[in-house]
């Protein structure tokens, strides 16, 4: 267990290191912010009644704001190194070594957000604190905040298991290229990362809520920003476990399927 | 003029070039393909809800938000499948000295960095789905398009082309001075879905900051207002003058700093 240790403070070193970065791809979630904030202040000034979508306008803002420095902050990148251990032979390295790959692959990915996961929840209730400002009435509550934070923590351990079955394609796949940009925004979209999913219309919604990446993004924030029921918050965290536990199992059934079509070329 | 024809024909044979490339890894072209669609899909749900609403968002209707979106799309074409791979690997050039096979080569230095590399797919992509988007939305407004409407629209896509490719260089000249620039790339990147909606939905401070300050807006705005008769005399002037002017500052800055590269490599 202890080498899972040292991988874990290695990513929060990585992540010390290269701090600037994490924080200037934070800061460029100004921009689509921005576009939400007025696109929704532009609708929900011409639409009749004060709700879109079963959602006021400050629970709109505090959704938007929420979600787009959520799905920043668990934002992967490990997928990459996957497919260059793969395509590169630099895999042979782990194979030969007591060390399980995709825990030492987990326990880098969490070292690397732990070092980032506070400042990054004190930034969100600043946010929230701006949209409670604005609108003069705060859009979270003590008791879903505190109730955020296990959500929070499945999320971020679901995530990687979502992108670690992305990364194992390299397996199979001769070449990468954008595939991975190209599934990245595909669930970023899913996830509610962008908009909450209620936009897709109820029959579309409804099957989404089934499957795990809202369980990455939408639910948490769902939580966080009190537009999840009690009944809902009940089901999402029992949907979130049972999506961890078979995001786990299908990564290693592709993890054992993939080594075997591993060639250790180069390295 | 003989050296813009050079230049020409060089530009021609390079986008060739990088075709055929592209189609000896083929798997590359269908994945920026993949990743283009992906994009769309998460540009149109903006769309989605506005459409779903069906409000007009501050005198614009849905129809008119889609040619504006359609246009962004196409000017996201040259951005992402032209301008951006070659711009934001300046600074890759810089850190490993590959900068110096371009100083001694019987060309312009700055066309060469800047425009050596093109990616088809993302190009073709991007420009197709944005004239879809804007045909479906002036077939909705009934809204016919003449010879004049085609040739000031492709006009002003030229110009915006031109602020992008200007706005978008002046970061990256940096890299000639700071070397590493990787972090101020994706900032800047970002800053590039600021048209994904019609200028319109900022307050009048912003729009005018991004219409003549840092004119982000004129890229994609300029041609879809042309196109729906709603360009003004002030901004129709703007769009090609504001063109000549910063395409001008960001060639003389290219050349004030590429005077700061020192050779990285031995």
């Amino acid at each position: 267990m202890r080498k899972y240790y040292y991988a874990l403070g290695l990513g929060i070193q990585e992540t010390m290191a290269y701090r600037a970065d994490f924080w200037l791809g934070i800061v460029s979630a100004v921009f689509p912010i921005a576009i939400q904030v007025f696109m929704w202040q532009a609708l929900y000034q011409g639409v009749e009644g004060s709700h879109l979508y079963g959602r006021t306008h400050a629970q709109m803002l505090a959704y938007a704001v929420s979600a787009s420095l959520l799905w920043r902050l668990l934002k992967t990148g490990f997928e990459y190194e996957i497919n260059d251990d793969i395509k590169n032979g630099g895999l042979s390295k782990y194979v030969i070594r007591p060390i399980a790959y995709p825990s030492y692959r987990l326990s880098c990915f969490l070292g690397q957000k732990a070092a980032v996961l506070l400042s990054g929840i004190a930034l969100i209730a600043v946010a929230l604190l701006c949209v409670g400002l604005y609108f003069q009435a705060s859009p979270v509550s003590l008791p879903r905040a505190v109730l955020f934070v296990p959500i929070l923590i499945g999320a971020l351990v679901l995530n990687f298991f979502i992108f670690f079955c992305v990364g194992m394609w390299a397996f199979w796949l001769s070449e990468i290229g954008f595939i991975f940009e190209a599934v990245r925004i595909v669930i970023v979209v899913l996830s509610g990362g962008i908009f909450p999913l209620e936009i897709f219309g109820d029959a579309v919604c409804r099957v989404l809520k089934l499957l795990p990446f809202n369980y990455a993004v939408g639910f948490p924030v769902d939580v966080l920003v009190g537009t999840a029921s009690r009944s809902a918050i009940l089901t999402g965290i029992m949907l979130q476990l049972f999506w961890i536990g078979m995001m786990i199992l299908i990564s290693h059934g592709l993890w054992n399927l993939g080594k075997k079509k591993y060639l250790a070329a180069g390295g | 003029m003989r050296e813009v024809k050079k230049h020409l024909i060089l530009w021609g044979l390079l986008i060739r070039n990088s075709l055929m490339s592209q189609l000896e890894y083929r798997a590359n072209f269908y994945s920026g393909i993949a990743m283009e669609l992906g994009y769309f899909l998460a540009k149109i749900v903006y769309l989605l809800v506005i459409y779903q609403t069906n409000v007009p968002i501050n005198g614009l209707t849905p129809d008119e938000v889609l040619v504006f979106f359609g246009t962004y799309m196409v000017a996201t074409g040259p951005y992402a499948g032209m301008f951006m791979i070659n711009l934001f690997g300046i600074s890759h050039q810089v850190q490993t000295g590959e900068l110096d096979l371009l100083l001694v080569k019987p060309v312009s230095t700055q066309f060469m960095l800047t425009l050596k590399r093109s990616d088809l797919a993302l190009l073709t992509t991007d420009v197709l789905l944005g004239l879809a988007a804007v045909s479906v939305g002036l077939s909705r407004m009934a809204i016919s398009v003449g010879m004049l409407d085609v040739l000031g629209y492709l006009g002003y896509l030229t110009s915006g082309s031109l602020i992008a490719y200007s706005m978008f260089l002046l970061p990256q000249v940096l890299a000639f001075r700071l070397v590493k620039t990787n972090a101020l790339t994706g900032l800047v990147d970002s800053s590039w879905d600021f048209n994904n909606l019609p200028m319109g939905i900022y307050n009048r401070l912003i729009q005018q900051i991004g219409v003549f300050i840092v004119p982000i807006f004129v890229i994609t705005n300029f041609p879809a207002l042309f196109l729906l008769r709603k360009l003004s005399l002030l901004y129709a002037v703007w769009g090609i003058v504001g063109a000549i002017i910063w395409l001008f500052i960001s060639s003389l800055l290219f050349q004030t700093e590429l005077k700061q590269y020192k050779s990285a490599s031995s």
